[in-house]
């Protein structure tokens, strides 16, 4: 291969370059303390498998450019972001991206990037990335940062860094279970590094596998993370200005549990003694590193260990080939972003066959989740019936809620998890008579405790022999139900130990009560958010359906990841139904006519769930309809059904089959790895009204919120969606295109090597460090990728200087769209407009000769 | 008849092998053939294991070899009563189950034809492993078994865990063969044949004459010793819990089919290994060895599928122990029962964040005195529940220490049940506990019942002399199990005490067993370290 050759110009990426903040600074402590904090401060958070949602693995980077993130993450852990050279060159090869394409790729990317882009004139440029003459293979360059577990590792061969990883996973697995293990780890309740000291003095295995008296090394560590990572940098001699580097490289090596960590930390049932669990992890990982050190094992390795004081160069200087492989493959994903752009705004600007929702009065109203796939039921639900008019809102429609299942002690978090609770609902049994209540939550108590007496029972150290002798062979009927697919419906969590006729009476309520509920006024509040949010004030319709969504899928961890994000990864069905009780309400009715909305009295709210899975709505709390309203919810469920029955056949070619009635028993089957595609496919957002969108095809691949500019005078709900549902949209853009650009880094690996552990997380295969981001299942079929990684295009229509106000007043909003974490185009009287932090807003052009396809 | 009979039992193991014959490139360019095929042939096995079972019903045991070649004393034939005919039942139906949950489950893995393949010939070969009429045959397709678990267990053969794992099964799979050759030797020396039928015969005989022989303990020692490393008993365990590298349902396959191999052929060899004193008290020990330590580090385990790991583990110490104690029917009724709860469990075992429930109310906090009273009454109701069943049913007899042993055992477990229900002080939940505890003893005792008059005639009933050996074995046995129900009442008060502190570390450790195995594997052969770990399946 011809590889032309550079001079030597210094062309490294721009990077953060942290010895300047360090040298003006004085004592060690407040040294390790600023390192410690920018470590901890890097790491994204991972929810356990019960609440999973969707994470921006990048979210400590965003206030930094896209490609000095990468930068900045190579040098201390190894990951891509961006695909590989081959993956865009067959899709340049298949026509997907055009010149017209490249070229204003090109463009964007000296704007972004002119210290990489200026080096070449574009022509130069464009060469490099229609021909593969100028491919070449990168030399792998050795990372600055490395622990010195990898290093010995690349230089004996020898397997020391899986086996801390092992290590500090068993440590931590143990620290964390939630209720796997019957004999609990005893320092459960001290602080993470406490705990594994306290284990680490007994535990000779690291001892055993060659490290001598690491057991008396672990027994002279200060107690406390911070003096020990001080006491063990000295020990190392580390430099100053590297600390932070370096620490972050100790960290990102168990990114996994550092993930699930920085969660427990923020979240709010964090007992005192444990928010430095994350110090914790860093040194605990710190600590096997230095065990290996002072082990005399490689003594000679280390004087040639890369993260040696002596041996890490001031600014590092990436190869100049790294550098131009790097820039053609970010021109490379520009460019396909770019043409996904070309497509979307000709179908965007593209004159709606949307007829005036003014001149006939709709039938029914109904609010979808902005979830990437209400838009094929929407389209096909509006496809229907002419009288359908949809919306767009976030799926827990603004009720940040703890909802509590009846019997439970503590519920999930129904809202946003950028949001917590500000209220607790609990599930009721919804009669007069306190009998029938009590008996209810009576029968539901005993059938919990009768479970875990069981499950006691089979578990425990004696009783699981007679356990399989007695009820073993009835696994026959459960082996034979599962594989032949006879297993009917599973009865939901709540539902559980009731009969029948009890079930339907679950459910929340409105009354406050005790240290639950939600006082009056703020009812009226709460109401009036939801409709001034979703832009629905007047001319309501007799039936209006506030409709959330959930997956239907067995014997799978990642369910709650295809629930509903915006519910905190659970279905919507509690938010949808404590939605429709507010707004049927007598008194908040009375209360928001106060406020400016008049309910008419013929309007009926009532609440639904869309199966994700199966593309069925089901509709709740029937019985309270009012029978003037029956014929209406007769027409509607019809309609439904016919919607879903469409929806279907669309999904049925990208599942692989022909039967559109396959969905049902994937929902069921437990050897089902893909039971959907989720939101595989994600590349757009857009706030704009209905009539912007209806009838036009989309691909179930845009996220979409109801907005009308004209009704948002005071751009207060132009500033919730930006802040709020956005980076809820672009969490989960970034969570598929990470976990698709480097699996093995940003994803959790192959699904059937998938171990459930601690009740929380996911390992894979033996042991390792926990999982994070999606399993490869859910963005490749095996023939090809499902999910295409492009960065979210947000298309709002609103004037520039709106957007531009909100932009100005969040940091959050100008970091994203600044910084290449999203692109913000604006949609301006028939003319979309890009922005960017270089020179503002400038029109979007698309390139015209291919603008047909 | 005769030869319609056998055609039903040996064809499906013969279409099993034969398509696993297949080259793994053809089967990776044809799934959708492959998955057609392998899911017809285990069903037609499945089927054709029904029907065997009804001719065994109507037409008696089957002992049918091949007329040639008679120069060897080697030949190729079918051996099939009720213990063969549970057996290949069990495994005829687990093998089709797995074969229908891969069908999707490893839908887009490049080597799913490869796959496929392998199960293909490992279901083939322990079915051949079941039907043999001989042990020459047995050894042969024991050996073929190990290898295509091999095959199986290195599916993912650029993950280096999961290359190790496989390596240490190779190694002790070698071990149990060496010990199988050097009996099969000593048993042709001794007997003249390889026929089970043959060998059965003849042990009758000798029996009666003098009581067995030295000989034959010896040999009744090996066959257990070579059981004792396909069982993963203590200490040939350690490759077991690290086999999770491989798909989950070769997890279901081993746990609950080829795992069983060993305790087959304890059952199968039964009439013969009766007769060893030695190798009854080998079994017993290794096997409550194995029972107690695998449910106690069971407890410690913080992973799903390492759990059901170490718990299968101890199930199958279970099982050898009971084979120990002279109770081959009640050891039946253990790998039947267990595989198919084992596969369940194995199969489900995505299901472990759905059927963890939210926080629920907490155990009431009891003062120990009410803990030791609702222990004490507990304990007190399933003795007498016991000793009532026993004595209904006549088990009740001091020449079986091993009924003792384990109707101990029972009485444990049903003290454990009640208790945890009394702990909530509530009479709705006592009388569940209650209700519990009569259908758990209705159902092992049916089960047993059922099982012990399916296997009347494979398995013996005799009553062996005790030697003094032998009451030591028992007291040690009983001893052991009695220690390990105490300390798990104990932690419940004492798990912060330093002693019971400790022996959590090494619990949770599994006592070190696996860093012995693994530094023996890689001095032996050692795993070239790959630097791709990126084991995801690429597409087609």
């Amino acid at each position: 291969m011809p590889v032309n050759v550079l001079e030597e110009s210094p062309m490294s990426l721009p990077h953060f370059d942290i010895s300047s903040d360090f040298s003006t600074s004085t004592s060690d402590g407040a040294l390790l303390e600023a390192a410690l904090f920018t470590v901890q401060s890097h790491v994204a958070p991972m929810w356990p498998l019960k609440d999973f949602v969707a994470v921006n693995p990048f979210v400590g980077f965003t206030e930094i450019k896209f490609l000095e993130a990468m930068h900045r993450l190579q040098r201390v852990r190894d990951g891509e972001m961006l695909m590989p050279i081959s993956y865009y060159r067959r899709r340049l090869a298949a026509g997907e991206l055009s010149d017209g394409d490249i070229m204003l790729a090109l463009e964007q990317c000296s704007k972004e990037y002119p210290e990489i882009f200026s080096h070449y004139s574009s022509d130069e440029w464009q060469k490099r990335l229609v021909s593969n003459h100028y491919d070449f293979d990168v030399e792998s360059s050795e990372r600055p940062f490395q622990t010195l577990a990898e290093w010995i590792d690349r230089k004996r061969g020898s397997t020391w860094a899986s086996i801390i990883t092992n290590e500090v996973s068993r440590h931590c697995a143990a620290h964390y279970d939630e209720g796997q293990a019957i004999w609990q780890n005893p320092w459960q309740q001290l602080p993470l590094f406490s705990a594994w000291r306290e284990t680490a003095m007994i535990d000779r295995r690291f001892e055993k596998l060659g490290v001598s008296s690491f057991r008396e090394f672990v027994s002279a560590l200060p107690d406390n993370p911070r003096e020990a990572i001080a006491a063990m940098l000295t020990k190392l001699s580390v430099q100053q200005v590297h600390w932070q580097d370096f620490l972050e490289c100790q960290l990102f090596s168990m990114n996994g549990w550092a993930s699930y960590i920085k969660y427990r930390v923020k979240s709010a049932e964090m007992t005192e003694s444990s928010a430095d669990d994350l110090i914790g992890l860093i040194a605990i990982r710190l600590a096997y590193d230095v065990g290996l050190h002072s082990s005399g094992l490689s003594r000679d390795l280390v004087i040639q260990w890369p993260s040696n004081p002596q041996n890490i160069k001031a600014g590092s200087r990436v190869g100049v080939s790294k550098v131009q492989s790097v820039a053609v493959r970010y021109a490379f994903q520009v460019a396909a972003e770019v043409a996904y752009r070309r497509r979307l705004s000709c179908n965007l600007l593209a004159p709606s066959i949307a007829t005036s929702s003014l001149t006939v009065q709709n039938k029914v109203q109904m609010v979808f989740c902005i979830d990437v796939r209400s838009e094929l039921i929407r389209r096909h639900l509006e496809a229907v019936s002419g009288s359908v008019e949809t919306f767009g809102f976030a799926g827990f429609f603004g009720l940040p809620m703890e909802y509590v299942p009846l019997g439970a002690l503590e519920g999930s978090a129904q809202c946003p998890v950028l949001l917590s609770p500000s209220f607790c609902v609990h599930e009721s049994v919804r009669t007069n008579d306190p009998k029938l209540s009590s008996e209810v939550a009576a029968s539901k108590r005993t059938g919990q405790i009768r479970e875990s007496v069981w499950k006691l029972f089979q578990s425990s150290a004696i009783s699981c022999f007679s356990f399989v002798e007695s009820t073993g062979v009835l696994y026959l009927a459960d082996l034979i139900k599962n594989a032949w697919g006879l297993r009917g419906k599973s009865p939901s969590e709540s539902a559980k130990y009731l009969p029948m006729e009890h079930r339907s009476l679950l459910g929340p309520v409105l009354q406050a009560s005790g240290d639950h509920g939600v006082a009056p006024s703020r009812q009226i509040e709460l109401a009036e958010g939801i409709l001034r949010n979703l832009g629905l004030t007047d001319n309501f319709a007799r039936l209006v359906a506030f409709c959330g969504h959930g997956s239907e899928t067995v014997n799978n961890p990642y369910r709650a990841g295809l629930d509903c994000g915006a519910c905190g990864g659970h279905s919507g069905e509690s938010n949808a139904r404590y939605a429709a009780l507010l707004l049927n309400d007598g008194a908040v009715r009375s209360g928001l006519r106060g406020r400016g909305i008049h309910i008419p009295e013929s309007t009926w709210f009532i609440p639904a769930v869309h199966n994700t899975t199966t593309d069925e709505i089901e509709f709740f709390d029937i019985h309270s309809v009012p029978s003037s309203h029956h014929e209406e919810l007769k027409d509607l469920k019809e309609w439904v059904a016919m919607a879903g029955q469409l929806t279907r056949s669309e999904r049925a070619s990208r599942l692989g089959t022909q039967v559109s009635d396959d969905t049902f028993s994937r929902s069921r089957d437990w050897s089902e790895v893909r039971p959907e595609w989720g939101l595989a496919g994600n590349a757009a957002f857009l706030v704009a009204p209905r009539s912007r969108t209806k009838g036009k095809q989309l691909d179930g691949r845009t996220f979409m919120h109801s907005y009308d500019f004209k009704r948002d005078s005071d751009l207060k709900v132009l500033e919730l969606i930006m802040t709020a549902p956005m980076v809820v949209a672009n969490w989960i853009n970034l969570q598929y295109y990470a976990s698709t650009v480097d699996n093995h880094a940003y994803g959790s690996g192959n699904k059937v090597l998938h171990n459930v552990v601690g009740l929380f997380g996911i390992q894979q295969g033996n042991g390792g460090d926990l999982m994070t981001g999606l399993p490869w299942q859910s963005v490749h079929d095996g023939h090809k990728f499902q999910h295409e990684p492009l960065r979210l295009s947000v298309v709002i229509e609103a004037p520039r200087f709106a957007i531009q106000q909100i932009i100005d007043k969040h940091q959050i909003v100008q970091e994203l769209a600044g910084n290449g974490w999203l692109t913000l185009l604006a949609l301006e009287e028939e003319q979309l407009y890009v922005f960017s932090s270089v020179d503002g807003w400038s029109t979007f052009q698309s390139t015209n000769h291919q603008s047909n396809n | 008849m005769e030869w319609f009979f056998g055609g039903v039992i040996a064809l499906p193991a013969m279409a099993l092998l034969g398509s696993g014959l297949i080259s793994s490139n053809w089967a990776n360019r044809h799934v959708r053939i492959l998955n057609a095929l392998v899911t017809h042939i285990t069903l037609w096995a499945l089927l054709a294991a029904v029907i065997a079972a009804i001719l065994l019903s109507t037409t008696g045991p089957l002992d049918l070899s091949l007329p040639y070649p008679t120069f060897l004393p080697l030949t190729v034939g079918i051996y099939f009563d009720s213990l063969t005919a549970v057996m290949l039942l069990l495994v005829s139906f687990i093998g089709h189950i797995i074969v229908r949950y891969s069908r999707r489950y490893l839908d887009g893995d490049s080597t799913q034809g490869r796959f496929l393949r392998w199960v293909s010939f490992t279901l083939g070969s322990v079915s051949m492993l079941i039907i043999s009429a001989n042990l020459v045959m047995f050894t042969a397709a024991w050996m073929m078994t190990s290898y295509g678990l091999h095959q199986l267990l290195t599916h993912y053969p650029d993950r280096p865990e999961a290359v190790l794992a496989a390596r240490k099964k190779f190694l002790i799979s070698r071990l149990g063969d060496a010990l199988l050759v050097i009996a099969l030797v000593f048993t042709y020396n001794k007997f003249g044949s390889f026929n089970y039928g043959e060998i059965f015969a003849e042990a009758q005989g000798m029996q009666l004459e003098s009581g067995g022989g030295w000989m034959l303990s010896v040999i009744g020692a090996l066959y257990v010793l070579g059981a004792i490393t396909k069982s993963a008993q203590v200490p040939f365990h350690s490759w077991l819990p690290d086999t999770m590298e491989t798909p989950t349902p070769v997890s279901a396959l081993m746990h609950a089919g080829i795992i069983n191999a060993g305790g087959f052929l304890v059952i199968r060899l039964s009439p013969l290994i009766a007769h060893s004193h030695l190798a009854l008290d080998v079994l017993a020990i290794v096997g409550a060895l194995t029972a107690l330590f695998g449910s106690v580090v069971m407890l410690t385990q913080t992973s799903i599928k390492r759990s059901l790991a170490y718990s299968t583990i101890a199930q199958m110490g279970m099982m050898m122990l009971q084979c120990g104690l002279g109770a081959f029917s009640a050891a039946m009724l253990h790998i039947v029962a267990h595989s198919l709860y084992k596969a369940h469990a194995f199969l489900s075992s995505g299901s472990a964040v759905e059927a963890s429930s939210r926080k629920q109310s907490q155990t009431p906090q009891q003062s120990t005195g009410r803990l030791v009273l609702g222990l004490l009454s507990a304990l007190a109701i399933a003795g007498v529940v016991v000793s009532c069943l026993m004595f209904v049913l006549g088990l009740l007899s001091d020449h079986e220490p091993g009924g003792m042993i384990l109707s101990m055992i029972f009485t444990l477990s049903l003290a454990q049940l009640l208790w945890n229900s009394f702990l909530f002080a509530q009479p709705r939940l006592v009388i569940i506990g209650l209700a519990n505890a009569t259908l758990v003893s209705v159902g092992y005792i049916v089960a047993w019942f059922a099982m012990d008059s399916v296997l009347s005639h494979s398995v013996p009933h005799i009553v062996i002399p005790l030697s003094w050996m032998d009451q030591v074995v028992v007291l040690l046995v009983a001893g052991g199990f009695l220690a390990v129900f105490s300390l798990q009442i104990a932690l419940i008060r004492f798990h912060d005490r330093p002693m019971i502190r400790a022996l959590y570390v090494k619990a949770a450790n599994g006592f070190y067993f696996d860093i012995a195995a693994h530094k023996l594997v890689s001095r032996v052969w050692s795993v070239a370290p790959i630097a791709n770990k990126n084991a995801l399946p690429q597409g087609r």
